[in-house]
């Protein structure tokens, strides 16, 4: 060692003095301390290396341009170290490559951090091992600096992508459980012991991966010649951590992730070979775009173009890239095959990512050790009968869903499939919609929902329409258990209630009919109701009030979307509340119930301007989701028997079990249980006393309304289990104990019902349906026509109307698809039930020339939801009376339905050469009798004939035709479309012009969300308990408690 | 331990009370009313027979005639006759359906309350018509007359075509040739199968199964051919696809006694009950025949009631199934006696009536509805006659009855006083040629009951018979 003093300038050459007596000594090692700008701690750093119990330890401090000269603080502790200072801060890894040539005779080189504290024996445990294991790098177990009972690092591992894996969870704490010396791929550069030969011969760090990376650079290089890494864990160092700040680790600082990210990929296009390169790179590539794809989801933009800047950051420095790789190459004796043994399998980003740990390098974990925890704790779980009734539940309804997951949903009633996300988008934003006869009304918020969650799914809107349906179930199961816990902390009553909420036919009969929005409704309304729960309760913070009474008014949105009528839902159950008040008391609570339902309605209506204006404006009540009643018993409509789901006698059991809570519960659970129970008569009644009083009326889907019941019934066999527990032993043995036997066994029953259900594979809906049959009628080479559909409405897809008990819904071109759900007021396109009930009153036999002017070229009755069903048998007569039309062709089927082509039949763009006053007509029904349409085609983009241009829509001013440059006269045709005269033959052009109003409408709506996002986004400094209602057992309590 | 608080007791019950009373109110109201919701669906009146009157309000309808020619030397040159029941004038399109590629139309403007008489070969000549006749704007009853050299056969043409068609009043015989015109006026094939009941038993020619009626287009099936020398030949039409039309037609050249033409319609439906206004014959056969076409044996009551005071009594005539049998109705009528029939069967059947004078012929397909209102598109054939409106009252009530004409834009009455009573259970004729009734009138009769009225037209060489085109009154 040389003696000289440190310096505070120029380099010491630490070269030994004089003839060296061989004795033996241990060999040398020099502490390389890189410092820039050293915090206090450098003292701490130094004096621990000076108390070592290493004896041939020399300390060289290598200051990199600190602004401040720490040479006297370095003499202060150290006053045998060595200082050089370097001019500007060139980085730890290029500061640490200066040790190549400052140092001489050295055997190893310990490169630390200058934040760093060494135990007193680690250096002679590391160069131990480095003997023992004939190892070129050991790395020590280094701990927190003020914590030094927790671990940082313990040696890491990487994936074939570069990125790492430590053993280690944030704040794990040391009880030695990694404590074995082992091969690890890389260990930090907080403080490593290097062989000062291999140091050599890697030519140090590669000062372009510093920081953060330079460290895995170097183990990688040295495992490619041949030097093993190796970590010592009885070898301690204490670690500050602030080379990067704790941010950077964190991830939080966008520029440190750039980097590490940058540093991570030249590491791994310089090391591997060219032929690993040839796969892992395009691999790489397709990690980093998930990876990217799934920060940009979770709200990381920073992290997401860290992950694809990288390659593109090596792609513009490729020459300098090639450089070092071909020095690698060059050096290497090790094949990459011999190195994947110290590299996990597949991506450990995308893992972490997904298991919520964020950024790789901010929160390393272990792949090994998180899979441990999480066999583990699904292990303890399994081991709860809880758990185990919620899995089997799950894999229940995936086994009762096989057919939707694995074949596709069928196009029933409107489980119509979903256009892509441009098609949804426009959809939603196009002024004109071409439902039934077409109308001008907003489109229904919906499309934005569907379009919203087809672009979450990277477009697959089939998949998100098959999530859609698939997932209801399982989330109105968990809202079921989720609105119980606000009445009872116990899981099993919790448990019950979902159980009791799932098991229930509603949803069965939605997904076995096709029904949508009574779904949707069935999933989000417990959430709803736990919402007005919630509001009805005190409120002690405003922030919190606020975002409660925006989180209730957008599921009553989105409920409203796909359901109009459901925006009458929280009224309800807030009327059933004050309904219920006289009998079980709770004034206070039922008006503040009411009066948070009818914000929510509010709320939800502003959400869904301008669509729900035009909505309360239109006196159809189709158009509000309602349907013509049909007949249900009192026995059907208390067990939930609406359709081809339920479970017989025994859904029975259910009433039974929640009529427990009325017989038992006691106190607070006494009156949640009367208004459970009204909230389930007041469900019953709005399906069993129009069906009885009121045949003929309209109202809304029993499915729909039965959801009332069935939340009151969940919440009510809750409520019973809880009784059972701890209201029953109040009372004498008795009736009481043995009605809750009774109870129980009913609570099970139906689950007879839903266990026989899921072996349909689809929930008993058909397998087929009417799009996929029809559809080979789209043939436009004759240009635009309609499908007419005819039957039993309950058969039909889409949103039929009705006319005297005749379904009937069109689809433009035979497609069928959900652009035609939620239509709006029928307007004209009710002249086409007019025109069925006049042929079916033997008023005409040429319906044929009744339907072309509204461009219905096929017409299909249909006895059944699909072909080949027969269950819902079309209105007596129907048959023969298209049968009995001249003008109608039938078509060859097989059997099940009726297919006729209308001969008459008129495109929906047509040029007709006759006097377009002869098509005016105030006889809208029969005009198309008398209208002449010899020489009807097409209209196309070749010239029109003189007469008139037709467009089978209703007739609105914002149709504009031209031709030749020259506005044509708009006429209204047959009493309800639009046609245009044509006086000279020129090309016509059709537009509507009323997309800048419609865009307006939809500015106005996003400027809405934006609000609403806003005031949530304000309100989310901090997340208070939920509301919980504790329902003492003690009955002087007027109230529930809130807490 | 005591049991519940009396404050919990006092809250338990009002709620339990409520919810018991609301569920037991629910079940007492759901078990004593039906509650059914109605779905209208589409009725169509008068389904059971071929022919009916249109609804006032009809914005179309259409009259099918299968029978037919319309070319020089065609078996049965056809006359169409278009009679307006409406007050204003409506537009009739007549088209001459020849085969897929002849459909010829012909538009008439028909005045209101009038006839209009179209000669289907001045429409275009083709010896297989089929003729089609639409209305637009106005109800319309339409009926063709057949031509054979002196003999004529005048009756309704059929407002529906139907996939089943019954026509039991045929016979192969020395001498007779029966045809069963099958037209399809639609714009698609059907596919029929053609089946006869027979006195020996059914038969089912292979030829004329899976027989194919072309669009637009009539087929006449010779049914002497497929099934010779049968005494009666009762024909059935199934379609495996589509829809038709049915007529038959006999003609006989004598060499069996028999002399004249017949042109009977179809009957879409098989009945329980069967009524014929119009039986009086002198000096021939006067034949009920009753064609079994279900699988199990019928029992038909044949009450044939005679004008005047005199009774017969009901006769109980067995059916077996797929069968047909004839009922001498003149055996048991006293000479120069008129009288009409009903037939009751415990099975669904079908009934006709089968004539034979001389030197003239008739079948006449029984009519299984009632009605108050009845109209004819013709009141006399084309051919001197004597033509005579019957009118059978089957209620055990009086029936009063009235005739009125359909001429020039009025309906002025036939019957002087302008109505008739009809006893219960007797029947009232009017004579429209002694009453001097135009031949190019109709005839609209009108009863404040349900009856069934008959036309019948006579002279030394012809007869013709055919019930009334019923329709709402």
């Amino acid at each position: 060692m040389s003696s000289e003093h440190p310096t505070a300038d120029g380099a010491a050459l630490l070269a030994p003095t004089g003839p060296v007596e061989p004795v033996p000594v241990p060999p040398p090692v020099v502490a390389v301390v890189v410092t820039h700008d050293p915090g206090p701690w450098l003292e701490e750093t130094l004096s621990s290396l000076t108390a070592s119990d290493y004896p041939s330890l020399a300390i060289f401090v290598l200051d990199a341009g600190s602004a401040e000269d720490p040479t006297p603080r370095v003499a202060a502790v150290a006053p045998h170290a060595f200082v050089r200072r370097l001019s500007e801060n060139v980085g730890f890894a290029a500061a640490a490559n200066e040790a190549l040539d400052s140092v001489e005779g050295a055997t190893f080189l310990l490169l630390c951090h200058d934040d760093v504290m060494v135990e007193p024996s680690a250096i002679r445990v590391l160069v131990e091992e480095a003997y023992r294991s004939n190892a070129g790098i050991v790395g020590p177990k280094l701990v927190g600096y003020d914590n030094p009972e927790v671990l940082l690092e313990v040696g890491l591992l990487v994936d074939r992508f570069g990125v790492p894996f430590s053993g280690v969870e944030p704040g794990e704490l040391d009880q030695e459980q990694h404590d074995t010396v082992r091969d690890v791929f890389y260990v930090s550069s907080a403080a490593m012991l290097v062989r000062a030969d291999l140091f050599n011969e890697l030519g140090g760090f590669d000062p372009a991966t510093s920081p953060d990376g330079e460290d895995l650079d170097l183990c990688w290089r040295a495992l490619l010649v041949g030097a093993r890494v190796m970590v010592a864990p009885d070898a301690r160092v204490r670690h500050r951590a602030t080379v990067g700040s704790r941010a950077e680790r964190n991830g939080r600082d966008a520029t440190a992730v750039r980097r590490r990210a940058r540093h991570r990929v030249r590491s791994v296009l310089k090391s591997y070979s060219l032929l690993n390169l040839a796969w892992i790179v395009p691999l790489a590539l397709v990690f980093s775009i998930g990876e990217a794809i799934v920060y940009l989801v979770s709200a990381r933009p920073a992290h997401a173009r860290a992950a694809l800047g990288a390659w593109w950051w090596n792609f513009r420095h490729i020459p300098d890239v090639v450089r070092a790789r071909r020095a690698v190459q060059a050096t290497r004796t090790v094949a990459d095959s011999d190195v994947r043994l110290l590299q996990l399998h597949g991506s450990a980003q995308l893992r972490r990512i997904t298991a919520g740990h964020g950024s790789a390098e901010d929160a390393i974990r272990s792949l090994g050790e998180t899979s441990r925890n999480v066999v583990g704790a699904a292990r303890s779980g399994m081991r709860q009968p809880l758990t185990v009734g919620v899995l089997v539940f799950l894999f229940l309804v995936i086994i009762g869903s096989r057919s939707f997951i694995t074949k596709t949903v069928p196009a029933i009633g409107s489980f119509l499939p979903w256009p892509g996300v441009g098609g949804l988008t426009r959809a939603y934003g196009d002024a004109w919609r071409p439902v039934g006869l077409g109308s001008a009304a907003p489109a229904p918020p919906a499309f934005a929902a569907m379009a919203g969650l087809g672009a979450v799914l990277l477009g697959a809107t089939s998949m998100a329409r098959t999530l859609m349906i698939v997932a209801a179930l399982p989330v109105g199961a968990w809202g079921a258990a989720r609105l119980a816990r606000r009445f009872t902390p116990w899981p099993v009553a919790t448990f019950a209630a979902g159980a009791a909420y799932a098991v229930n036919p509603v949803a069965r009969n939605d997904l076995g009919t096709g029904r949508l929005g009574p779904l949707v409704l069935y999933a989000l309304a417990p959430f709803i109701v736990s919402s007005l729960i919630g509001l009805a309760g005190p409120q002690r913070d405003r922030r919190m009030f606020v975002r409660s009474m925006l989180r209730a008014a957008v599921l009553v949105a989105v409920v409203t979307a796909f359901l109009p009528v459901a925006l009458a839902f929280p009224l309800l159950v807030a009327a059933s509340f004050v309904l219920a008040a006289p009998l079980a008391g709770g004034a206070r609570v039922a008006m503040r119930t009411m009066a948070a339902a009818l914000a929510a309605c509010v709320g939800a209506v502003v959400l869904l301007v301008p669509w729900s204006l035009s909505q309360l404006a239109t006196p159809d009540a189709s158009a509000w989701g309602m349907v013509l009643h049909l007949h249900l018993g009192l026995s059907d409509v208390l067990r939930f028997h609406t359709g081809p789901a339920g479970a017989g006698w025994a859904g029975w059991g259910l009433l039974a079990a929640a009529a427990l809570a009325l017989l038992v519960a006691t106190g607070e659970r006494a009156m949640w249980a009367a208004r459970a129970w009204m909230l389930a008569l007041f469900g019953f009644a709005a399906v069993w006393v129009p069906s009885r009083f009121a045949t003929g009326t309209r109202v809304p889907p029993p499915e729909a309304a039965l959801v009332l019941a069935a939340i009151g019934l969940s919440l009510a066999v809750g409520i019973a289990v809880t009784a059972f527990s701890h209201d029953l032993r109040t009372f004498h043995f008795g009736w009481r104990q043995l009605a809750s036997v009774v109870g129980a066994v009913g609570l099970a029953l139906p689950l007879l019902g839903f266990l026989a259900d899921t072996t349909h594979g689809s929930w008993r809906a058909p397998s087929g349906d009417w799009g996929q049959t029809l559809s080979w009628t789209s043939d436009q080479s004759s240009g635009d026509s309609r499908l007419l559909i005819v039957g039993d409405p309950r058969a039909l897809p889409g949103d039929p109307l009705v006319a005297r008990g005749i379904g009937y819904v069109t689809f433009d071109n035979a497609v069928v698809d959900a652009r035609s759900l939620w239509r709006p007021a029928p307007g004209p396109t009710k002249l086409i039930g007019a025109q069925l009930v006049l042929a079916g009153r033997d008023r005409t036999n040429r319906i044929g020339h009744l339907l072309a002017p509204m461009g219905v070229r096929y017409i299909a009755l249909v006895d059944g939801p699909a072909p080949g069903q027969r269950s819902m048998a079309a209105p007596p007569g129907l048959h023969d009376t298209l049968d009995a039309q001249l003008d109608l062709r039938r078509l060859r089927t097989d059997g099940s339905y009726g297919l006729y082509e209308n001969t008459a039949w008129l495109p929906i763009r047509a040029n007709v050469p006759a006097d377009p006053s002869s098509l005016r007509s105030t006889d809208a029904v029969g005009a198309g009798l008398a209208a002449d349409f010899a020489g009807a085609r097409p209209l196309t983009g070749a010239p029109a004939v003189p007469g008139a241009a037709l467009l089978s829509t209703a007739y609105d001013a914002r149709w504009h035709a031209s031709a030749g440059g020259r506005a044509l006269p708009h006429l209204r045709t047959f009493g309800w479309a639009n046609g245009w005269a044509v006086t000279a033959p020129a090309r016509v052009r059709l537009h509507f012009a009323g997309q800048l109003a419609r865009d307006v409408q939809l500015l106005v709506q996003l400027l809405v969300w934006a609000a609403l996002v806003a005031v949530w986004w304000r309100t989310r400094r901090r997340r208070a308990g939920r509301t919980t209602v504790v329902v003492a057992p003690e009955p002087e309590l007027a109230e529930p408690v809130l807490t | 331990m005591t049991s519940a608080l009396p404050a919990e007791r006092t809250r338990r019950f009002p709620i339990v009370l409520f919810v018991a009373v609301a569920l037991i109110a629910a079940i007492v109201l759901d078990t004593t009313g039906s509650g059914r919701a109605s779905t209208t669906g589409t009725a169509r009146p008068f389904a059971s027979v071929a022919a009916s009157i249109p609804p006032a309000d009809a914005r179309s309808s259409a009259w099918y005639c299968a029978a037919g020619s319309a070319a020089p030397g065609g078996n049965g040159d056809e006359t169409v006759f278009v009679t307006n029941v409406a007050s204003h004038i409506v537009r009739a399109d007549v088209i001459v359906m020849g085969d897929a590629n002849t459909t010829v139309p012909r538009r008439v403007d028909v005045p209101g309350l009038t006839r209009v008489a179209v000669h289907v070969a001045d429409v275009v000549a083709t010896p297989n018509p089929g003729v089609v006749v639409e209305s637009i704007g106005g109800p319309v009853v339409v009926e063709h007359e057949i031509r054979n050299g002196v003999s004529i056969a005048m009756g309704p043409c059929a407002r529906q075509a139907a996939s089943t068609w019954y026509l039991p009043a045929g016979t192969t015989v020395k001498g007779a040739q029966q045809w069963l015109s099958l037209f399809d006026p639609f714009p698609d094939d059907a596919i029929v199968d053609v089946t006869f009941l027979t006195d020996t038993g059914p038969q089912a020619p292979q030829a004329l199964q899976g027989l194919v009626v072309p669009r637009h287009t009539k087929v006449n099936v010779s049914v002497h051919d497929n099934v010779p020398r049968q005494g009666i030949v009762a024909a059935q039409v199934h379609t495996r696809i589509g829809r038709v039309v049915a007529e038959q037609s006999l003609f006989f050249d004598g060499s069996n006694g028999r002399f004249g033409m017949t042109l009977a319609s179809g009957a879409p439906a098989t009945a329980v009950d069967w009524y014929l206004p119009a039986g009086v014959v002198v000096g021939g056969t006067d034949s009920l025949v009753v064609a079994n076409p279900g699988d199990s044996q019928a029992t038909v009551v044949v009450d044939v009631v005679l004008d005047g005071e005199a009774k017969l009594t009901p006769q109980s005539v067995p059916v077996p199934d797929h069968s047909v049998v004839s009922i001498d109705l003149m055996s048991r009528v006293p000479a120069n006696t008129g009288f009409w029939v009903r037939a009751h069967s415990d099975k669904p059947v079908v009934a006709a009536q089968s004539v034979f004078t001389a030197t003239a012929s008739a079948t006449v397909t029984a009519s299984p509805v009632l009605s108050r209102r009845w109209a004819f598109a013709s009141a006399r054939s084309s051919v001197p006659s004597t033509d005579v409106i019957v009118a059978a009252n089957p209620a055990p009530r009086p029936v009063t009855l009235r005739v009125d004409a359909i001429l020039s834009g009025a309906t002025p009455p036939i019957i002087g006083d302008q109505s008739v009573s009809i006893p219960p259970g007797a029947r009232a004729l009017v004579n429209l040629s002694e009453r001097n009734v135009p031949a190019g009138a109709g005839v609209l009769v009108t009863t404040d009951e349900p009856v069934a009225v008959e036309r019948v037209d006579s002279n030394p060489q012809t007869m013709s018979a055919a019930l009334g085109i019923p329709g709402a009154s």
